[in-house]
């Protein structure tokens, strides 16, 4: 008997044993003040659970479920099952948003690329300021040469 | 019912009770508890040709707790979920708090939630769904030896949270 683990204790309640493992019990029990302190320790955390209430579902999940159910006769019952882990779409989603963010601020920027006509900014410049002799003015002549478009 | 298998609908209707108190004792609140449901009932049609009538109970108790397992899997991998419910789930919101039942059922609600899932299951199994040892082995898929152990060792740690909150007296 000393071979009896006190786990047995748990089957005894729950009426798991046969007859001869329940005598041992008994037996067991009636010389071990500790096994009998187990036993009413298990037993009123058994009675704590089972006596518990039935918990009802809210107001309105049945009618729901019947539907998302019905629905999966018309559509792949994966689907159904898919449909209520939408979390992938949303991160593909930001995905593709973050992806277009970044392409806009690589991109963009690039675009204008500003080719002033430093020539002819210059002619005018000369035409209208020969008499002052500022530097600008004094290059005008020299404008083609330097390869300035016009 | 044809050939003592039934269809979803007879299922959720004559034991959607059942179901849902298991899956409730199970995830400790109303949300995950009503996913678990619905993910069962998508389970338990689509496993529907291969019931073998019998214990139908002891079937749909299988069927939720695999799906419960699968979702704890599913949140150890990925233990934040920072991004909102989905938005065109049309199922109704819990209860509110003053829904929630009184008495004790809270604190040993809270107790029974906090036992690793190991010693939860079959605890649940055999406490609130009242299946047999082999029942509860053939539904969590280990010896019925580690089930006696687990619901033992599950009471006893479950005891002593109660103690530890003062609802339980030494």
């Amino acid at each position: 008997m000393s071979d009896l683990a006190p786990d047995v204790l748990s089957a005894y309640l729950d009426g798991e044993l046969s007859e001869a493992e329940r005598a041992l019990v008994e037996a067991r029990l009636s010389e071990s003040a500790a096994w009998r302190e187990e036993l009413d320790e298990v037993r009123a955390a058994r009675a704590a659970v089972r006596g518990l209430p039935v918990r009802e579902a809210p107001d309105g999940f049945w009618d729901a479920v019947h539907s998302e159910l019905a629905m999966a006769e018309v559509v792949p019952i994966t689907a159904v099952a898919e449909r209520r882990r939408r979390r992938p779409l949303v991160w593909l989603a930001a995905g593709v948003a973050a992806a277009a963010a970044i392409v806009a601020v690589i991109v963009i920027p690039q675009r204008s690329q500003v080719a002033p006509n430093v020539a002819a900014v210059i002619a005018q410049h000369g035409a209208h300021s020969a008499e002052a002799g500022d530097p600008v003015s004094l290059l005008a002549p020299v404008g083609p040469l330097a390869g300035f478009r016009r | 019912m044809a050939d003592g298998i039934p269809t979803w609908e007879e299922v959720a209707r004559e034991h959607g009770r059942f179901l849902y108190n298991v899956a409730y004792r199970l995830a400790g609140n109303d949300d995950d508890a009503q996913d678990l449901v619905q993910e069962a009932l998508i389970r338990v049609r689509r496993g529907l040709e291969r019931y073998e009538p019998g214990s139908l109970e002891g079937w749909l108790a299988r069927i939720v707790t695999n799906v419960f397992l699968d979702e704890a899997r599913r949140r150890k991998r990925r233990p934040t979920d920072a991004l909102p419910d989905d938005p065109g789930r049309v199922l109704p919101p819990a209860p509110a708090a003053d829904a929630v039942p009184t008495g004790l059922s809270d604190e040993v609600q809270r107790a029974l939630t906090g036992l690793p899932d190991d010693f939860r299951i079959p605890v649940v199994l055999c406490d609130v769904s009242d299946l047999s040892y082999e029942q509860i082995a053939d539904a969590t898929g280990v010896p019925i030896g580690t089930v006696r152990s687990r619901i033992h060792r599950g009471r006893r740690m479950l005891r002593a949270s109660l103690l530890a909150d003062g609802v339980m007296g030494p």
